[in-house]
């Protein structure tokens, strides 16, 4: 089973991150899950590839109600984000899926009908979750060409997708506990997996004008506090697109 | 539940072999129409002393064109089948992950177990459709086999015909080659139900 931690919580507002699977098998690229939950309402963030299911499904349900998840958000198409949703809809075919509308005829191949899909516009749109306003944040190029990020500027956190990845070993703190430390081990990934200078400029003006408390990525640990201004300044900076060449910076 | 998706991969192989059954059979019939065809012109040359063979000629081409349009029946079934089967495989696959899923403990296991009952009904009802496509498909073979049989009798007869008239020679030789097509189909035909048979078991 993987951890559960609670990283947000004001009354039924809630956010916990599902992570760290000691019994993941090495050849499975490890993952965190993001429950958002307004009262008896949630809502999972990128819920991850099949093979990872049973654990995302029983540390949930050893958490909290699977039954109240009324919606998943798929940051993008990849297996790692959205290839269990099959698996979800077995349990709950009324749970809806958020995706980029570029994608919503690709990630009905991993399940799903057209009943399924809420398509997000490029430009994004509000995402409600019971009393909840949300937004999904455009992140086009990040590292996929339909890509969102979601933003809960109640909680101030913004689930950013593959941005801010690294990729830790299995007992890895949650959170970036040193930021020169932690950051070496996401350069390679961003100058790799990152596409497009242009987009990762447009996202970094985007994230530095919204109010964020914790940066919670799908790989890795989350950044807080000053970190995640750190963070959007070192992307900034970094020279993306980049296939085994050493970097100009 | 491992048996029933390893049960489905090998239904799934079986299909495939079966198309490749159904391929020859359809390669022999035509081969078999055209021959007919041939053996019309030559008995046609031959004038009123080869009229007979002309007639059964004729007789097993028209075989020929109902076997070809019995083996496009059962092309179509055995796509149908191949769908079943395919969808067996991926709901075996959801269903284990599922039954891992639940034996992740207690709390799971309550909520998962209502989903593993419905899981459970819809693999039967795929297990169903696919013994009744399978008894469909032996139905077609059935009548595959008939038609075959009395296109051997046919060849059996053009040989008779072919010994009385006077292009003995030639006659004898087209009819040789019909026969010769003919022992192409019962095999692959016989194979086929033994495959499908399989499957239902
Ligand atoms: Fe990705
Ligand atoms: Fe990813």
């Amino acid at each position: 089973m993987k951890a559960a931690r609670t990283i947000y919580q004001n009354g039924g507002h809630r956010w916990i991150v599902i992570t760290r699977d000691p019994a993941r098998p090495d050849y499975l690229i490890d993952t965190n899950e993001y429950l958002i939950t307004d009262g008896e309402r949630s809502l999972l963030c990128d819920p991850g590839g099949s093979e990872i299911f049973p654990a995302v499904f029983a540390t949930i349900s050893s958490e909290c109600n699977p039954r109240d998840i009324v919606s998943v958000f798929s940051s993008h198409q990849d297996p790692d984000i959205i290839s269990s949703l099959a698996l979800w809809l077995e349990f709950n075919p009324d749970i809806r899926c958020y995706a980029s509308w570029l994608w919503t005829g690709f990630i009905p191949h991993f399940g799903g009908t057209r009943e399924t899909f809420i398509s997000i516009p490029d430009e994004g749109m509000p995402i409600e979750l019971g009393r909840l306003e949300m937004d999904a944040v455009p992140a086009h190029y990040l590292h996929s060409s339909g890509n969102f990020h979601l933003h809960d500027p109640a909680a101030r956190i913004l689930f950013s997708g593959d941005v801010g990845a690294a990729l830790l070993p299995a007992d890895a703190d949650i959170f970036v506990t040193d930021f020169d430390r932690h950051i070496r081990q996401a350069d390679a990934f961003h100058r790799r997996w990152m596409g497009s200078n242009e987009a990762k400029r447009d996202w970094c003006e985007r994230a530095a004008r919204l109010e964020i408390d914790m940066l919670c990525p799908q790989h890795g640990a989350i950044y807080q506090g000053q970190d995640v201004q750190r963070f959007i300044n070192w992307f900034d900076e970094l020279h993306v697109g980049v296939v085994g060449r050493p970097s100009k910076d | 539940m491992p048996e029933r998706n390893s049960s489905a991969a090998a239904a799934l192989a079986r299909v495939v072999l079966i198309n490749e059954d159904i391929k020859q059979v359809v390669r022999s019939a035509f081969a078999i129409n055209l021959m007919a065809l041939n053996a019309i012109l030559v008995a046609r040359r031959a004038g009123t002393a080869a009229a007979g063979f002309g007639v059964v000629a004729g007789e097993m081409r028209e075989l020929s064109t109902s076997l070809e349009g019995c083996m496009a029946g059962l092309r179509r079934l055995s796509d149908d089948l191949l769908a079943s089967v395919t969808r067996a495989m991926r709901h075996g696959r959801v269903e284990r992950i599922l039954i891992r899923s639940a034996g992740l403990g207690e709390a799971a296991r309550i909520h998962l177990d209502p989903v593993l009952q419905r899981s459970g009904g819809r693999a039967r009802a795929i297990a169903r459709e696919i013994d009744g496509q399978c008894a469909h498909l032996l139905e077609d073979v059935e009548s595959a086999v008939r038609i075959s049989r009395m296109a051997d009798s046919l060849a059996h007869m053009a040989k008779i015909e072919a010994s009385w008239s006077s292009d003995r020679a030639g006659l004898a030789t087209v009819s040789d080659e019909l026969a010769q097509s003919l022992r192409g189909i019962l095999p692959p035909l016989q194979a086929l139900s033994a495959k499908l048979r399989e499957i239902r078991q």
